[in-house]
C-alpha cells in the first residue's frame, strides 16, 4: 500500500500507533501528573521509567566505549567497521535517556540543578555529570566522522581527529564511572532489595555486564541494520563479539555466585518463591543460552545463531535490571507494580523513535561506508 | 547542640492531639490520615488495643534521603531537624526509595508535585527555641508520651526510665544506633513483641551503620581509580600503537597481519 509516495508497511502502522498512545501518555503525565499516568506511589516512588528508560538505556548504550576501546586503544583494527553504527546508537541512546528523564522528574524543568547544586555524596549525582559530560564525548566523537562532508567544519574536525584517541580514553574513564554508579544507587539499601540481587559488588556487576551489553546490543542492531537497510557486517566480526560477550558473562557470573556462596544465599534460589523463579529466568536467558550458543560451533557461524545469542543476553540484560529495579524493590515495598500503559506507551515511543532517527542517520551520514571493503 | 524527640509509646494514649497540632502547624489539608502521605506529616497507628505507635521523620543523625539526593534539597540542620528545599528538589524521588523508614512523600495528584515530610517544625519553633508543635501538644493536651529536647539529655531520661522500670520497656531505645542513631527515638512496652511494631515502623533488620557509609565507600574511590585506570588504557594504547609501527619498520605490513588474523580464526 502506498500514500502519497510513503511505503505503509506493517511495522509503520505499529510504530504510528505507539507513538499515538505515547503522545496521550504524555499529554496526561504533564498535564494531570504523574499519579494520573503512572502506577507508581508512595509505596513504589520508581517504575518502568527509571528502570527501563536509564538503569536499562544507559547500560544498553554501553557499546560506545566498549566498542571504542577495543578498536583504538586495544588496536583491534578488524572491529573498525562498527565504530560509526555503535558510537550513533550509543550517542542517541544517552541524548534519549536524559530526554526520558523529563517525564518522570517531577520537577523536568529543574533537570539541570544536579550541575549547578551539588551533593557529591548522591551517587545520581555522579551520573547526572557522567551522563552530561559523556553524551559530549560521544557527539565530538561522532562529529568527527560525519561532519567532514560539511566545508565550514572541516577545521573543527581535523581537530577533532587529531585528539580522538583522548576521547575515547575519556570516554571509557566517564563509563567506567556512571555504569557502575547505576549499581551504586542501589547499595544504600541493604534492607530493602531482595537478597538474591543485593550485593556491595553492585557497582563493580553493573560496570562489568555493560560491556557484555555493549557487545550484545552492537550484535542485534547490526541484524536490524542488515533486516531493514540492507547493511551487512561480516558475520565472523560479530560472532567475535557474542564470544567475548560470553565471556564477560561467565566472569561475571563466577563472582557474582561466589558472593551467593559467601553470604549463604543458596537457599533463596529454590525456594520457589516469585524471585527465585525470576531468578531462574533472568539465568537461563542472560547467561545460559547465550552460553550454549556460543560454545556451538555450528550455530555461532550462522547470522541467525549470533543474532540469538545477542538478543537473548539483550533480553537477560534487561530482565537484570528491571529485576533490581523492580521485582527486588517490591519485596520491601511490600507493594505490586506493573507499568500502566501509559508507562509502556512512553517507554515504546523512545524506541521507535530511535528506530526513525537511526535509519535517518544511516541515510544521511556515510555510516556503513566501510561495509564494501569488508564484504569483499 | 542537637533537637529530638523521644516517644515512649507507654505514655500513649492514643488521642491524636499531636497530629492534629501538625496539620495547624504546617497548614497541611484535608483530615487527619491514618498513612503518612501528603497532607499527613505524622500518623498514629493502633498496634493493639491501645497501644499506638506514632509515625513521622526520624531527623536521622545522618539522614540517607539527604545523602542520597542529587542536588543537596534536603539536609541536616545543625539544630537536628532534616529539611527539604523545594527550590532545588527536581523530583527524582531517589530519598523515597532510599529512606530505611520509608518517610518521604510525594504530591502524585499534581503535575509539579513536591516531596512532603515532617521538618520538625523547624522554620515556624526550632529556630526560634519552641518545642515542636506535636510534643508541646502532647504534653499539654495529650498523655504526654512525646518528649522534645536535647538528644542526650532524651536518651539519659530513656535509660533511666528503662533501669527504673526493666518491666516495663524492652531493654533498649529503638533509634538509638538504628542507622547510626535517629533524632527520634521510641520506648517500646515490653507486653508487646517487637515484630508487631516491625510491621508499622519500627523495623528490626537496620543495620547500626548509617546507610550514607555505604556509597560513599564506593564513591570514594573514584579520585584512586581514574589515574590508575587513565594510565592503563594510554599505556595500552602506546604498546599496541607501537607494535603496529615496530612491524611496519620490519616491512611487515599491518595489512597483511590482519589477513593472517582472519585466516587464524
Amino acid at each position: 500500500m502506498e500514500i502519497k509516495g510513503i511505503k505503509i508497511t506493517f511495522w509503520k502502522i505499529v510504530g504510528a500507533i505507539i507513538l499515538i498512545l505515547g503522545a496521550i501518555a504524555s499529554f496526561q503525565r504533564f498535564f494531570y501528573g504523574l499519579g494520573a499516568a503512572t502506577h507508581l506511589s508512595d509505596k513504589f516512588p520508581w517504575g518502568l521509567w527509571v528502570g527501563f528508560d536509564v538503569i536499562s538505556g544507559v547500560g544498553l548504550a554501553a557499546g560506545g566505549f566498549t566498542i571504542t576501546a577495543i578498536v583504538y586503544i586495544f588496536n583491534l583494527k578488524k572491529y573498525h567497521c562498527i565504530v560509526k553504527p555503535t558510537v550513533l546508537t550509543a550517542f542517541m541512546g544517552y541524548v534519549f535517556v536524559g530526554v526520558a528523564l523529563l517525564w518522570d522528574l517531577g520537577k523536568y524543568f529543574d533537570i539541570w540543578h544536579p550541575l549547578v547544586y551539588w551533593n557529591h555524596h548522591s551517587p545520581m549525582f555522579e551520573l547526572a555529570w557522567c551522563v552530561s559530560t559523556y553524551t559530549l564525548v560521544l557527539f565530538l566523537e561522532f562529529s568527527s566522522y560525519t561532519l567532514d562532508k560539511f566545508k565550514w567544519f572541516k577545521k573543527p574536525v581535523n581537530f577533532l581527529k587529531g585528539i580522538y584517541i583522548l576521547l575515547v580514553i575519556l570516554g571509557v574513564l566517564i563509563s567506567t564511572l556512571h555504569q557502575s554508579s547505576l549499581g551504586t544507587i542501589y547499595v544504600i539499601v541493604p534492607e530493602k532489595l531482595y537478597p538474591l540481587w543485593y550485593s556491595k559488588l553492585l557497582p563493580v556487576y553493573f560496570f562489568f555486564t555493560s560491556i557484555g551489553a555493549g557487545l550484545g546490543m552492537t550484535i542485534v542492531e547490526s541484524y536490524f541494520s542488515w533486516r531493514a537497510l540492507k547493511h551487512e557486517i561480516p558475520t565472523p566480526i560479530l560472532a567475535n563479539l557474542a564470544r567475548g560477550m560470553v565471556v564477560i558473562q561467565l566472569t561475571y557470573f563466577v563472582a557474582y555466585f561466589e558472593d551467593l556462596i559467601v553470604h549463604n544465599k543458596l537457599h533463596y534460589l529454590f525456594d520457589g518463591t516469585f524471585y527465585s523463579k525470576m531468578w531462574w529466568l533472568e539465568f537461563i536467558v542472560w547467561t545460559l543460552i547465550p552460553t550454549i550458543i556460543v560454545f556451538n560451533k555450528k550455530w555461532i557461524i550462522k547470522r541467525v545463531g549470533v543474532f540469538v545469542a545477542g538478543f537473548s543476553y539483550i533480553l537477560g540484560f534487561l530482565l537484570n535490571r528491571l529485576n533490581v529495579s523492580t521485582t527486588a524493590m517490591e519485596y520491601s515495598a511490600k507493594a505490586h507494580y506493573f507499568p500502566s500503559w501509559q508507562e509502556v506507551a512512553v517507554s515504546a515511543s523512545f524506541v521507535v523513535v530511535m528506530f526513525i532517527i537511526f535509519g535517518l542517520a544511516v541515510k544521511y551520514f556515510d555510516i556503513f561506508e566501510e561495509e564494501k571493503k569488508n564484504t569483499n | 547542640m542537637s533537637k529530638a524527640m523521644l516517644i515512649d509509646i507507654t505514655e500513649c494514649l492514643g488521642c491524636g492531639v499531636c497530629a492534629e497540632a501538625c496539620k495547624k502547624e504546617q497548614h497541611l489539608p484535608g483530615k487527619v490520615g491514618e498513612e503518612l502521605n501528603y497532607e499527613n506529616y505524622t500518623v498514629l497507628k493502633e498496634v493493639e488495643e491501645d497501644v499506638y505507635f506514632r509515625n513521622l521523620c526520624r531527623h536521622c543523625v545522618e539522614p540517607t534521603c539527604a545523602s542520597v539526593c542529587p542536588v543537596g534539597a534536603l539536609h541536616k540542620t545543625p539544630e537536628g531537624p532534616v529539611v527539604y528545599d523545594y527550590e532545588l528538589c527536581i523530583g527524582c524521588r531517589y530519598c523515597m526509595m532510599a529512606c530505611p523508614f520509608n518517610i518521604p512523600k510525594y504530591e502524585w495528584h499534581k503535575p509539579i508535585p513536591r516531596i512532603r515530610k515532617c521538618i520538625m517544625c523547624y522554620d515556624t519553633r526550632i529556630k526560634k527555641g519552641l518545642p515542636t508543635a506535636c510534643a508541646e501538644a502532647c504534653q499539654n493536651e495529650g498523655g504526654g508520651a512525646t518528649h522534645f529536647g536535647e538528644r542526650k539529655e532524651l536518651l539519659k531520661m530513656a535509660h533511666k526510665r528503662i533501669k527504673e522500670n526493666p518491666d516495663k520497656y524492652h531493654p533498649f531505645v529503638y533509634g538509638e544506633k538504628e542507622v547510626g542513631g535517629t533524632g527520634v527515638m521510641f520506648l517500646i512496652p515490653k507486653n508487646v513483641p517487637l515484630e508487631k511494631f516491625a510491621g508499622v515502623g519500627l523495623k528490626r533488620d537496620l543495620p547500626n551503620q548509617p546507610l550514607p557509609e555505604l556509597t560513599w565507600n564506593v564513591l570514594n574511590k573514584i579520585p584512586i581509580i581514574v589515574p590508575v585506570w587513565a594510565t592503563f588504557l594510554t599505556g595500552m594504547w602506546w604498546l599496541n600503537n607501537r607494535k603496529i609501527e615496530v612491524e611496519e619498520n620490519n616491512g611487515v605490513k599491518p595489512e597483511k597481519n590482519e589477513k593472517e588474523d582472519k585466516n587464524g580464526n
